[in-house]
């Protein structure tokens, strides 16, 4: 990992949370609306487009490792730890179907920055003793990026989990820069948007808009 | 050249043609036949059902002598602790799997000469090229045929499994268009007795390389 950002206080890096969506169509229109949503102002991208080549993966996240770096906007990849290890990325989220923590740790080091996307509680402690540093937590609101992601939590879930973990909690599910403050102020370090930016007309002024609401 | 160890008969699969359980004995069943390389290949299949499949052949395979390569993930070879990783040609680059997964086996899937030359600069082990001939598994897609395989195994140094619907009968054609060697899937896969079959198509190999180590003497 060469990590130049992971100086960032974590919770301050996980504030403003863009997650991508292979629905871009291409590795340029991906790191196009990327590029425009860093220039806003979010803080954390993590690169997710499932059904994409290796190539396109791989090439899409060099190029949004670079604009990262120039920003200081923390790069984490979805999944897969060897898109993240060959692009130099600051770190993965991994869910329940993806690699074990305990390995994916062993092979990124102690620096990488490793997100969980728990789905019980016991899976959480499980993921919390195998060394991971934050939780996404959801789908606290209804969703429609993600048609497997069970039925929202709510507030008071995300909020239950805040007070049970000593972990940064992101709160992710049906996002949006109008209900955003609402999961900070139920004790979110930050939220993860796909479609309220990254599908917005305009990417930059959603960004923006969402920086205004969670300076 | 590569002074690596290629390996000559190699199994592909599970491709979705037999259960992920099963795929553990045919591969068992054709390593004991004569294969020497076992490709975990399972399109669109999450990470979670991957990984323990590879863990559960290497460990099934162990002390076989047998490389077992992990298809498009690096990451997986090695926390696996698999021999090798085949890369398809939209995958990572040689250098890049290497970075990931260390000193292992890599083979790069091709489909012309440029892509091959591309390997082989790349300081690819080996290719995998194909389809030399027509298969179920691509249907509407004519095999490329034994000519092409000898163009494309004369465009670099690199060893050449070939591949696609190459039955036990028509491996001494396939070695004699420049072959290092095959790969088989549905023709072990879908076999009655694939350790049987493998060893069929293993007869079929040290055969060719006998007869061609006879007349390369009587040269």
């Amino acid at each position: 990992m060469t990590a130049s950002t992971t100086t960032i206080d974590l919770r301050t890096g996980l504030r403003r949370y863009l997650i991508t969506d292979a629905r871009a169509g291409s590795v340029d229109e991906l790191v196009r609306r990327g590029a425009a949503a860093i220039e806003g102002g979010v803080s954390a991208i993590q690169l997710r487009a499932k059904g994409w080549t290796d190539r396109q993966l791989l090439d899409a996240a060099r190029e949004l490792r670079t604009l990262c770096i120039a920003s200081g906007t923390l790069f984490i990849v979805n999944d897969r730890v060897d898109i993240a290890l060959a692009s130099g990325a600051d770190g993965v989220h991994l869910g329940v179907d993806d690699l074990p923590v305990a390995d994916t740790r062993r092979l990124l080091g102690p620096d990488a920055i490793i997100g969980y996307s728990p789905e019980t509680d016991d899976d959480r402690l499980a993921a919390e003793a195998a060394g991971i540093d934050y939780l996404g937590v959801g789908p606290v609101f209804g969703t429609a990026t993600k048609a497997d992601a069970g039925p929202a939590i709510g507030l008071d879930g995300l909020r239950r989990v805040v007070e049970r973990t000593t972990l940064p909690v992101v709160g992710i599910g049906g996002v949006t820069i109008e209900n955003a403050p609402l999961a900070i102020e139920a004790g979110a370090c930050g939220v993860a948007l796909v479609g309220a930016i990254f599908f917005a007309d305009d990417p930059a002024a959603a960004a923006r808009r969402l920086r205004e609401a969670l300076p | 050249v590569t002074n690596r160890h290629i390996p000559r008969l190699h199994l592909i699969g599970p491709l979705g043609v037999v259960e992920p359980e099963q795929f553990i004995d045919v591969a068992a069943a054709a390593v004991r036949g004569g294969c020497d390389a076992v490709h975990l290949r399972l399109p669109g299949a999450r990470t979670s059902e991957v990984l323990p499949l590879a863990r559960l052949l290497r460990e099934r395979l162990a002390g076989s002598g047998v490389t077992v390569l992990v298809n498009d993930r690096p990451d997986v070879a090695l926390i696996a602790g698999c021999g090798g990783v085949q890369l398809p040609e939209t995958g990572f680059s040689v250098a890049d799997a290497r970075l990931i997964a260390g000193e292992v086996l890599i083979g790069r899937s091709v489909h012309d000469d440029v892509s091959a030359r591309d390997a082989a600069r790349q300081e690819a082990d080996f290719l995998v090229v194909g389809h030399i001939f027509d298969t179920g598994s691509k249907l509407g897609t004519p095999g490329r045929g034994l000519t092409w395989l000898h163009d494309i195994s004369g465009a670099t140094h690199l060893p050449v499994i070939a591949i696609g619907g190459i039955t036990t009968e028509r491996i001494p054609e396939v070695l004699a268009a420049g072959a290092h060697g095959v790969a088989l899937g549905r023709e072990l896969l879908m076999a009655d007795d694939p350790e049987q079959t493998a060893r069929e198509a293993r007869g079929q190999i040290d055969t060719f390389l006998d007869e061609r180590t006879a007349t390369d003497a009587a040269d």
